[in-house]
């Protein structure tokens, strides 16, 4: 989102010839929390003079985002030093699309009139908005030679103090390019306007007592009126340099955001993004192999994945060394461990956001291509020649560890029964829209099975799935205060798996979800957003089961006897949501974010409502201000699919329910560093259980309770030009009470302590070098006294109190080095990625002798494992 | 309990988990290395209310079995362990039996001079000191009801704990989730582990309109001679003096029948055609099949012997009270087969196929005693012998129904 202070500042510009146009916004305009470091020790306070723009150098516009008629605006950080020069030039809000670059290039050749203190020339530091707006270029698309000189007009609304209120009296000037300059004074509304004014550029600049002054520059089109809005920010008496600090508001107060750079070089992860999210606070180490994510003491299906807004029934290949979306293809994730807003629902625990990468607009075709010893993924992308303004990214993998690695491991008689091989694929066509507007149409899926190590195995039983999704996407500004933001996809799930008795089971669905989110400024202070979350799958469903528990016979489940019932059931899973939430910033401190979500799940017939609130609250202007975060909200979780179907599941089930709390301290350290506090409590009820009762009979029901609560540390270093990383620290604890009548436990994926340290510098010469450390406490199990032997089916269960122990606790030291060598048209890359590099062995599983009277820790964790990798990039 | 997203994650990785190459194996828990309890069987199989039922139990102490060397197990009776019983476990809540462990900590009192004095146990009591245990249906036991085929019938869950114990039963205070009882050697009174020591449960359904019979095995036949499924394991001592099999006693090898093939097994998986006297150092012994070792360093050594048992169709199904066969729905029928030496390369777990009831229309079939001439065979793997000869080598095929039907087998082999 953006705070609602740059959004007051954004005008709306008409469309004139193609034009550059520079603004020159206050830094306090563009960001919140922004404030100015210290001045100098000093008793003597004199005015501070802003520098003043001499020379302005034109940027080229970038070509492709020309022919994609694509408009945009950068935000840069100037650093003046006392003569005027630009000294270094930082991108503070990209606009991708080769924007940034030249806008760049060109404001190193600006030159200002140095700020002044008193008299004295000072070094400053000030942010430039650099606009770039585009007109039609053909001469038929040119408004025609009025008969009479044409003019334009500028008006707009001058506000300031906290909260933002209109200013009159406000002397605002505009300085044509022959020297001619107007003046208005504004009226009591903070209104003013410059009726007629040839075309052209102008700079305003915009004065009032007790406030800083502001100097922009605007375009005026023929025929055209150009509306400004300008919020001005109170003078500070004891500043002559202002910095810009902190990143944009949030809505979520518990969010965590890794950058293109981190998702692709965390050590450890294959250079897999997802994989990165396993290193961030709040995440405990799940299962190897599993994929599981595990977020703030939830069970893993209560945690789901987004790609650009559709969920994705699975994302990690089988084995968990990659996810299904290549990390080449993602620009950002999104990670919210709790108390996410109310556009997610159906789950209770966290919300993992991948953002698609918009294609490359530089009218060059470009891919890249990865290959190390499991899989191969490619990329391509560029421009559609046949149809203009739209382009294209595709992108596959395939795996092949298992081509290589089962031969070896069916020479060597390896127990290990299967190998994974999968692959993915991807495809997009895009076109960029007006003022940052996109629409994208593709397709994505994939395939997932094991090969047996054995040759011809009779008896082989292994899990399938499959799922593919074609999607559309369109983010539209349908005015300079409300966007609408859509995305449909339909697609098909396939799966088949075998029960540990052997049996299968089919799932066949086919799903159609549809998101769509209308926000809308209203007033200075407020966003409102709402929105529509649909989603529609007819399923087939397919099992082997035990026939209907007639009364006193013991469900076959354990009897080994085929006298069994296959059973196919169809139906509907309708779950339609809706949400409504407003975003308030009262002041230039405070940003408060309420909002309601319903859904409505046909297979329970119930309807959830689910109020959330989050706020912020920053203490000063100092850009290391703490900041203050906060939020309450219900979250529900319908029953998985298969729970509610009749026969198998009970249809009596309702929705699981959370209570999300958060109480949380961010601290800027420097421009680079912040260390934030949190503090989580999740409240669980409803939960639903599945247990065996003394006739075999499997049931389900809302019977239990739950609690995960605890504290998240992280220091984090954000990506510079040579270094990230960070340090993160979860203390947490979760139990479970699956029924009123039992002990309240802990949770079996509890984890006491989460560990991740792990950074990675840039050596220079192309060489890149990181390391993780994991440190966490050791996996549950539960402990028996020994075993009970039950007659009826011949088989043991625990037997006696419930104790719980836990294995060893894991560490792991992951290593990887990259080196890049770069080349005028392309790069290539070659990376060394060593997981466990002291060989650690931890412990994974606790398996116990068929009659529980002992056991034994299973490691499942990879060996010293290197793995080397080859990436070529154009 | 458990989630079922654990199970999923489980199964999901399931190919991966013998990744395992850290090591982590247990002993087969269809060899028997301790004392284990391998059924216990109620006879009736279900009851009424207000009847009884005998609860006896399929004990075997394999502890004395280091590794392939068999030396003296016994199945049965055995006076030297003891076993108690606790009853009054009727429909506990949620049908969930360990609901009852809680009621029985209260029992000190009781169980405190019967563990003392094992004389003093009472057939009527709910808490028993013997080898077998007389379950007696209260009244008011069918508190549950379920239709089926348009009749409502009503039924009771009832569960009976046991502990067998290869020394000495005390009473133990304290223990709100377990029996209140521990095991202590004899002699030293020193606590003793689970390999001396097995708590379980059994489950008993009363019915007010069905009754429900243990398998049936059929009546003695001819040996056909074709497999340890057919012959070796139901043999019945009675019908010794049918060819190849000789039950009679026998105080040395001449005394069993000797086919004119070798000494070996002839072929895998059929009856092995030499029968030696397994006379365990008395002196007189009983006639056993006689098995090649199993070396794996002598090639060819390591025969495969097909165990499975042959039950009587009327096994399957339920009767009415008046004992008329009640053929929809059939029971589900399983075996499950130990040994205490040797092994077995597949899970010995496996359903028997439900017998095709349009076989016996028209033929006028409604007692149990209609269906004696129908049989249903199914093995449970194959038994490999053990490495070291033996002369006490056995095998034990359990089969179970789904309401608490059971009926076993034993089978000794001579490994030289």
């Amino acid at each position: 989102m953006e705070p609602y202070f740059l959004r007051a500042a954004l005008r709306r510009t008409h469309l004139s010839f193609l034009t550059f146009s520079l603004g020159l916004v206050p830094a306090w305009a563009a960001e919140q929390g922004q404030v100015k470091s210290p001045a100098p020790p000093s008793t003597e306070m004199a005015p501070v003079t802003p520098p003043e723009l001499e020379h302005f150098e034109a940027a080229a516009y970038p070509v492709a985002a020309s022919q994609a008629g694509l408009e945009a605006t950068v935000l840069l950080r100037l650093d003046i030093d006392a003569d005027g020069r630009v000294t270094a030039v930082a991108v503070v809000d990209a606009a991708g699309h080769g924007f940034d670059e030249v806008a760049v290039q060109a404001a190193r050749h600006f030159t200002f009139k140095p700020a002044k203190r008193g008299e004295s020339a000072v070094a400053s530091r000030i942010l430039y908005r650099y606009a770039f707006t585009l007109s039609p270029k053909t001469e038929d698309d040119k408004p025609r030679t009025p008969a009479v000189p044409q003019t334009g007009e500028l008006r707009g609304a001058i506000l300031g103090g906290d909260p933002p209120a209109a200013i009159a009296g406000a002397e605002v000037r505009a300085q044509g390019a022959d020297g001619q300059t107007v003046q208005a004074i504004t009226d009591a509304t903070g209104l003013f306007v410059f009726p007629q004014l040839p075309p052209g550029e102008y700079v305003i600049r915009v004065e009032t007592d007790g406030f800083e002054p502001v100097l922009v520059k605007e375009s005026v089109d023929s025929n055209q009126a150009t509306d400004l809005k300008y919020t001005l920010i109170p003078k500070q008496q004891d500043e002559f340099e202002v910095t810009v600090h902190g990143a944009a508001v949030h809505r979520e107060v518990t969010h965590y955001e890794l950058s293109r750079r981190e998702l692709l070089r965390v050590p450890g992860t294959f250079g897999d993004a997802v994989h990165a999210v396993e290193a961030m606070p709040s995440v405990a180490r799940a299962p190897a192999f599993s994929g599981a994510l595990i977020v703030r003491g939830s069970a893993p299906q209560d945690t789901q994945v987004f790609v650009d807004g559709t969920l994705v029934p699975q994302v990690f290949h089988y084995g968990s060394l990659s996810s299904v979306v290549p990390s080449e293809m993602i620009e950002t994730l999104q990670f919210y461990p709790s108390n996410f807003s109310v556009r997610y629902g159906r789950g209770m625990g966290g919300i993992v956001d991948l953002g698609l990468r918009q294609t490359n607009v530089d009218g060059q075709y470009h891919g890249s291509a990865q290959m190390d010893f499991i899989n191969l993924r490619a990329n391509a992308e560029g421009p559609i020649p046949a149809l203009r303004g739209w382009s294209f990214m595709a992108g596959g993998r395939i795996s092949y560890v298992d081509r290589w690695l089962v031969p070896v491991l069916r020479s060597s008689g390896s127990a290990i029964t299967g190998m994974p091989r999968y692959s993915d694929y991807q495809m997009y066509l895009e076109r960029k829209l007006p003022k940052n507007g996109v629409i994208r149409i593709g397709f994505f899926g994939a395939q997932d099975k094991y090969v047996p190590i054995k040759e011809n195995p009779t008896d082989w039983r292994a899990p399938t799935d499959a799922f593919g999704h074609v999607q559309a996407i369109m983010r539209v500004p349908l005015s300079t205060d409300v966007n609408l933001r859509a995305s449909w996809s339909m697609g098909r799930i396939n799966s088949s798996s075998y029960g540990d008795d052997g049996r299968q089971s089919t799932y066949t669905a086919n799903l159609a979800t549809a998101r769509t989110e209308l926000s809308a400024a209203t007033g200075h202070w407020g966003i409102a957003r709402v929105g529509a979350d649909l989603f529609y799958a007819p399923f087939k469903f397919g099992t082997v089961t035990d026939v209907a528990q007639s009364g006193g016979a013991l469900a076959s489940r354990d009897t080994g006897a085929p006298r069994l019932r296959a059973l196919s059931l169809h139906g509907v899973f309708f779950r339609p949501g809706t949400f409504a939430e407003y975003e308030f910033a009262p002041s230039a401190r405070t940003n408060v974010t309420a909002g309601v979500r319903l859904d409505y799940t046909k297979d329970t017939s119930k309807v959830d409502v689910a109020p959330r609130i989050a706020a912020r609250q920053a203490l000063s202007n100092s850009p290391y201000s703490p900041i203050l975060k906060s939020g309450i909200g219900l979250f529900y979780q319908p029953p998985l699919p298969q729970q509610t179907l009749p026969e198998i599941g009970n249809t009596d089930l309702k929705s699981q329910r959370a209570l999300h709390s958060m109480l949380g301290v961010e601290q800027p350290l420097s421009q680079q560093v912040t260390l934030s506090v949190e503090a989580f409590d999740k409240e669980m009820q409803n939960l639903i259980f599945t247990r065996v009762d003394g006739s075999g009979n499997t049931v389900t029901e809302n019977s239990g309770t739950g609690r995960a609560y605890g504290l998240d540390f992280l220091l984090r270093y954000r990506p510079d030009a040579r270094f990230f990383g960070w340090v993160a620290y979860t203390l947490s604890r979760s139990t479970r009470q699956p029924a009123p009548d039992e002990p309240s436990r802990l949770f079996i994926y509890d984890e006491t302590h989460l560990l991740n340290v792990l950074g990675s510098y840039e050596l220079g010469r192309g060489w890149e070098l990181g390391a993780r450390f994991r440190y966490m406490t050791g996996f549950l199990y539960r402990a028996c006294t020994g075993g009970l032997y039950n007659n009826a089916t011949g088989t043991y269960s625990c037997y006696g109190p419930l104790t719980q122990r836990r294995l060893a606790p894991f560490h792991q030291l992951d290593l990887r080095i990259e080196k890049t060598w770069s080349y005028e048209h392309f790069k290539v890359s070659a990376y060394m990625d060593v997981i466990n590099a002291y060989f650690h062995n931890s412990q994974d599983y606790a398996i116990p002798n068929y009659d529980f009277s002992g056991v034994k820790p299973l490691s499942l964790s990879l060996p010293l494992l290197p793995s080397v990798g080859v990436r070529g990039e154009f | 309990m458990r989630r079922a997203s654990t199970l999923r994650i489980l199964l999901l990785t399931a190919p991966l988990l013998p990744v395992a190459c850290h090591g982590v194996s247990w002993p087969s828990e269809r060899i028997v290395r301790s004392l284990r309890v391998l059924a216990v069987q109620a006879e009736p199989a279900s009851v009424t209310p207000g009847q009884s039922s005998e609860l006896s139990l399929l004990l075997v102490d394999g502890i004395d079995s280091p590794n392939d060397s068999i030396d003296g197990p016994d199945a049965g009776v055995n006076p030297n362990i003891d076993v108690a019983w606790f009853g009054a476990c009727d429909n506990p809540p949620r049908n969930d039996p360990s609901k009852c462990l809680g009621q029985y900590a209260g029992w000190l009192d009781r169980i405190s001079p019967v563990l003392a004095d094992h004389s003093l146990s009472s057939t009527s009591a709910p808490f028993q000191v013997a080898q077998t245990f007389q379950y007696n249906a209260p009244e008011n036991v069918l508190q549950n009801e379920v239709t089926v085929g348009g009749v409502t019938i009503h039924y009771g869950n009832s569960y009976v704990y046991f502990a067998a114990c290869a020394g000495k039963l005390v009473p133990a205070a304290g223990l709100t989730d377990q029996l209140p009882v521990q095991c202590r050697d004899r002699s030293s009174n020193a606590l003793l582990d689970q390999s001396r020591f097995v708590v379980g449960v059994t489950t008993l359904y009363a019915y007010d309109k069905i009754l429900n019979h243990n398998p049936l095995f059929p009546v003695p036949r001819k040996c056909s001679g074709q497999s340890l499924a057919q012959c070796a394991m139901q043999q019945p001592p009675q019908y010794a003096s049918a060819a190849p099999y000789s039950g009679k006693a026998c105080s040395v090898d001449s005394d069993c029948y000797s086919g004119s093939g070798s000494s070996a097994a002839s072929e895998e998986g059929g009856v092995p055609p030499v029968w030696a006297c397994a006379s365990n150092g008395a002196s007189n012994g009983v006639c056993a099949p006689l098995v090649h070792p199993c070396t794996k360093n002598v090639p060819g050594s390591c025969g495969l012997y097909d165990v499975g048992v042959e039950v009587g169709v009327a096994s399957f199904f339920l009767t009415g009270l008046d004992e008329t066969l009640i053929f929809n729905p059939p029971k589900s029928l399983w075996i499950d087969c130990y040994a205490n030496a040797g092994g077995w390369p597949d899970n010995p777990h496996y359903g028997f196929s439900a017998p095709p009831v349009s076989e016996f229309a028209g033929r006028n079939i409604s007692k149990p005693a209609d269906l004696d001439n129908y049989t249903a065979m199914e093995g449970c793997g194959y038994w490999q012998p053990p490495a070291q000869p033996t002369d006490q080598a056995r095998v034990w095929a359990v089969i179970r129904d789904d309401r608490g039907g059971i009926a076993w087998l034993e089978k000794r082999f001579v490994v030289r």
